[in-house]
């Protein structure tokens, strides 16, 4: 029979870890995206080391201070104070936290909402199905910055009220993603292959449907959140979100407006700091998509 | 032989839409199918495609209800034994290796599933059986921690099987187990199967299209067409003396590799009838080269003997009682 | 080759190479082969050997990824390695077509069946639209179509798979091609459509001396329709023959191995064991060197590290191995 050195290199596939690094690391927007995101949330998690001053603590003899880069600036406040003399800098960090942690709550409500009704729609089919896609179409007919507008005004605005209705208004695209998703998989063999095995129905949908949506899950999530802290921040402009003294940095845009032609920076420094965050969650997110896709057979 | 699993005037319908404004159309996939799975035997059934033997394998593993009829299993309705009661008996083997097996999971789990879904033993005893049976299928054990995805479509037809076998099941429903292999690796899984059906007393459903694969594995052979059982016989009977028309056909398709013989005319018309709108009386009768003048308005009656099952006028009791 | 005008198509020396992220995949190695009008030359193999890359190789319907190269693939004559882009255009789908596997990707959907005959013809034969489908009808009826010209009027998924192979089949015919490459017409087909369909494929091919290159992995179509058999494994073609010859007298291990793998119906026993081949096919990242079927044959020795010769008996049945006679 075959002796050793007759032996040639089987036929094999790279492994699957070494695919996904070669993949991800082709994708710059993601690697970009990521990087931008991931070093918001160390900001975050780091405020209180990192912030030079009590955000809260006001100052009036040192009201409206521009940032260093001007002739009167100072590093004492290297991105000035507001209207109330508070550290600009410390603010701003401090606005990371409210942002993210309206983003990643609004997506765990909603998420949880939007995937198990889409989960239940393609798996069950039939009337399940059509319950579900009447609340999605009910849901979608709604404005939600109207809606939300609307139960603010009746109920008062705080962070928690504003989460709560983010969440419970922005599953309708988890639903239809999912949906679909899992009609897909639910076709497919191996989950036939469960149910011949006696699988229970609870099982089977969070043990071979479920991972197998999950990719669709994530990408899905981090643009809802993008999504939801720019709706946040459209709230809090208008006055009906989060409320002061909270540095949120819709509120400190709204907060700025008056201010808007005498320092123009009390506007620019969170504005800027919402567009690059949107921009870094949208761009990870879209850079795994292009990941997740040619995922399959190759 | 006793009958194992016993299909009793079975029948399945889909509702099919046909656009927004045109109603629904049903669709009769299996069409009154009475039927016997005997103990030890492997009974292929053949078809073409939309003729519903996927419909009735999914049907024989209880995935799919039937809309009338009934399904026994040594006597009892499968409806009264549960999804957990049927798999212990009944599993399947499907055809397409690549969407068949969890692409998240490993091998180890995939076939340690079953298992688990019936609590037997502790994760280490499952861990031991697991492995046992991966040897059985011929998967050394180093494949137990791999992904579906590292493994070649024979290994993951491997990897079905040892799925299926591993709660020890009496019957393996396999919907075309090979048709989607290559031909050197169709061979490896049909001695397997037969290896495994030999040392395990297993009875085999052998679905497919491909006679020649049929004429090699089974021991009874029922064609379908349009839904119904045209004819049914040992194999060996079948492929001597076909007595359907349409049998004769399938046969006459087979491309053995057997130079100088030339393409066969099967003497069929071109068109395959819609399934949505099959024809009156005998379902074949547009197709067949022996039609009698009654074959287009009555449905011709099944007529059983010793040799097997046929329907056919050719082969009727003479005129239909009423 | 006493008469090399007769020769439609002649491949010498193709390789393709596909660049892969593991390096580059060599997915067909140095094969050559001729065609001549009014002979059927069948590739047979399993996947991954390179067949329908060699086809779309000829066709120069390569993927981005793929690179070819060759030392003279010649059409009726003319070396298309070397012609331009233009005048490929000019000769596909006018002198050499093609068809394919799954006819449902080969259609457009959004056209009827008789815009898409009749496209082409009037493209490349500069004809009016009345006698390009007079001409569609004309074929359709020889394809086996009955009431040809209602069907002119209807979109592919208004048709049954069979049907629709067989409208490719008129539209692969339609410029009266020299030279037609069919891949895996039948494999999507049930098995009474696929006689019916090859059938019809063998007819016309004979009647209207076209030059055939049928690519498939069943050796029951090969044997039935083929006049010469090309092997194919791990991008070579490891032996080549008249059918008979390779049917009855198969020279290489592998060709011996596959033959030994199918049942056949009152000749294989029932219920015994078929043939196998051991082992899987090689990687065909980077150098292969030595005869790549070593691996996984029964007969290997020693000198199979290096390129086994190539061997020929005088009715042109050639194989690739270091035996006279592997059986």
């Amino acid at each position: 029979m075959t002796s050793e050195p007759l032996s040639l290199p089987a036929a094999a596939e790279p492994t699957a870890y070494s695919r996904l690094m070669r993949r991800v690391l082709g994708q710059k927007a993601f690697v970009i995206g990521i990087g931008i995101v991931a070093a918001i949330v160390l900001i975050a998690l780091l405020a209180p080391v990192l912030a030079p001053h009590d955000p809260y603590l006001q100052n009036l003899s040192a009201r409206n201070v521009p940032p260093f880069w001007y002739a009167k600036g100072s590093w004492v406040h290297p991105l000035g104070t507001d209207q109330l003399g508070r550290d600009y800098l410390s603010r701003v960090i401090y606005g990371a936290r409210i942002s993210l942690l309206i983003g990643i709550s609004v997506v765990i409500i909603s998420g949880l909402i939007g995937t198990t009704l889409g989960l239940a729609a393609g798996y069950f089919g039939g009337k399940v199905d059509m319950l579900v896609t009447f609340l999605v179409t009910t849901r979608l007919s709604m404005p939600v910055i109207l809606v939300a507008l609307a139960v603010v005004a009746m109920i008062g605005g705080s962070l928690w009220i504003v989460i709560l209705v983010l969440g419970f208004l922005k599953w309708d695209r988890f639903a239809v993603v999912m949906r679909s998703a899992t009609q897909q998989v639910r076709s497919l063999d191996y989950v036939a292959a469960a149910e011949a095995a006696g699988a229970s129905t609870t099982r089977i949908v969070l043990g071979e449907v479920l991972p197998n949506i999950a990719p669709h899950l994530i990408v899905v999530a981090t643009l809802e959140a993008a999504s939801a802290i720019l709706l946040e921040a459209a709230l809090s402009f208008l006055g009906l979100g989060v409320q002061p003294p909270l540095p949120s940095w819709g509120l400190m845009i709204s907060e700025a407006k008056a201010y808007m032609f005498f320092s123009f920076w009390l506007i620019a420094i969170p504005g800027t700091a919402l567009a690059l965050l949107i921009f870094a969650i949208n761009l990870a997110g879209d850079g795994l998509r292009d990941i997740i896709a040619p995922e399959g057979r190759s | 032989m006793t009958a194992l699993i016993e299909a009793h005037d079975l029948t399945r319908s889909f509702e099919v839409s046909r656009g927004m404004f045109k109603g629904k159309r049903t669709l009769h996939a299996v069409n009154g199918i009475s039927l016997d799975i005997r103990q030890g035997e492997v009974l292929a059934i053949v078809g073409e495609s939309g003729c519903g033997k996927s419909t009735l394998a999914r049907m024989l593993l209880g995935l799919l209800p039937p809309s009338a009829g009934a399904i026994t299993l040594e006597g009892q309705d499968i409806r009264s034994l549960g999804r957990k009661g049927m798999a212990r008996r009944v599993q399947p083997v499907f055809q397409d290796p690549y969407s068949s097996l969890n692409p998240r999971r490993t091998i180890a789990s995939i076939v340690a599933l079953p298992l688990e879904v019936h609590g037997i033993g502790t994760a280490a005893e499952r861990r031991k059986m697991t492995i046992e049976m991966l040897d059985k299928v011929g998967l050394p054990q180093r494949f137990a921690d791999r992904y579906p995805r590292e493994l070649s479509g024979g290994q993951r037809q491997r990897v079905a099987i040892a799925r299926a076998l591993v709660m020890k099941p009496e019957v393996v429903v396999c919907d075309e187990p090979t048709s989607a292999l290559d031909v050197s690796v169709q061979s490896q899984i049909l001695n397997l199967l037969m290896d495994l059906r030999r040392e395990l007393n297993l009875t085999y459903v052998f679905i497919s299209h491909n006679l020649a694969v049929v004429e090699h594995i089974a021991t009874r052979v029922a064609v379908m067409y349009l839904g119904r059982v045209v004819e049914l016989a040992e194999t060996a009977a079948l492929f001597k003396a076909p007595r359907h028309p349409y049998t004769k056909a399938l046969l006459a398709s087979v491309l053995t590799p057997e130079p100088g013989l030339g393409i066969p005319d099967t003497g069929l018309g071109i068109a395959f009838p819609d399934p949505l709108n099959p024809p009156s009386g005998c379902p074949f009768h547009p197709r067949c080269p022996e039609r009698l003048p009654q074959c287009a308005s009555v449905v011709p009656q099944i007529l059983r003997d010793e040799t097997g099952a046929v329907a056919c006028h050719l082969h009727g009791q003479g005129p239909a009682p009423h | 080759m006493a008469n090399s005008s007769d020769i439609v198509l002649e491949v010498d020396g193709l390789s393709v190479d596909i660049r892969t992220a593991g390096g580059t995949l060599h997915a067909v190695r140095d094969i050559s082969f001729s065609v001549k009008r009014g002979e059927t030359l069948c590739l047979v193999g399993e996947s991954g050997c390179g067949k329908s890359m060699t086809s779309l190789a000829i066709m120069d319907l390569l993927p981005k990824a793929a690179t070819k190269t060759a030392r003279r693939l010649a059409f009726a004559g003319e070396d298309l390695s070397r012609a331009g882009k233009g005048r490929i255009n000019a000769l596909r789908g006018n002198s050499m077509s093609m068809i394919f596997q799954e006819p449902m990707t080969a259609l457009n959907p959004a056209y009827t069946i008789g815009n898409q005959l009749v496209e082409a013809y009037c493209l490349h034969k500069k004809a009016s639209e009345v006698e390009a489908r007079e001409r569609a009808v004309f074929l359709l009826g020889k394809v086996g179509i009955a009431n040809a010209a209602e069907r002119l009027g209807q979109y592919p998924h208004q048709l049954s798979g069979g049907l629709r192979q067989r409208v490719m089949i008129a539209m692969a015919l339609m410029c009266g091609p020299e030279l037609l490459i069919a891949d895996e017409p039948t494999t999507a087909l049930d098995v009474t459509i696929q006689a019916q369909i090859l059938r019809l494929l063998a007819d016309l091919q004979r009647e209207l001396g076209i030059a055939m290159v049928l690519i498939t992995h069943d050796l029951g179509i090969v044997a039935r329709i083929a006049d010469r058999v090309a092997v194919m494994y791990a991008g070579q073609i490891v032996e080549e023959g008249p059918t008979a010859s390779l049917f009855n007298a198969p020279r290489h291990p592998y060709t011996q191995g596959l033959i030994a793998c199918i049942p056949v119906p009152g000749r294989t026993e029932p219920g015994g064991r078929l043939g196998v081949i051991p082992g899987v096919v090689p990687s065909l990242v980077g150098e292969v060197r030595g005869c790549s079927f070593r691996d996984r044959c029964t007969k290997a020795q020693q000198a199979c590290l290096d390129a086994p010769p190539v061997r020929e008996t005088a009715d042109g049945h050639r194989w690739r191995c270091i035996l006279e006679n592997a059986a």
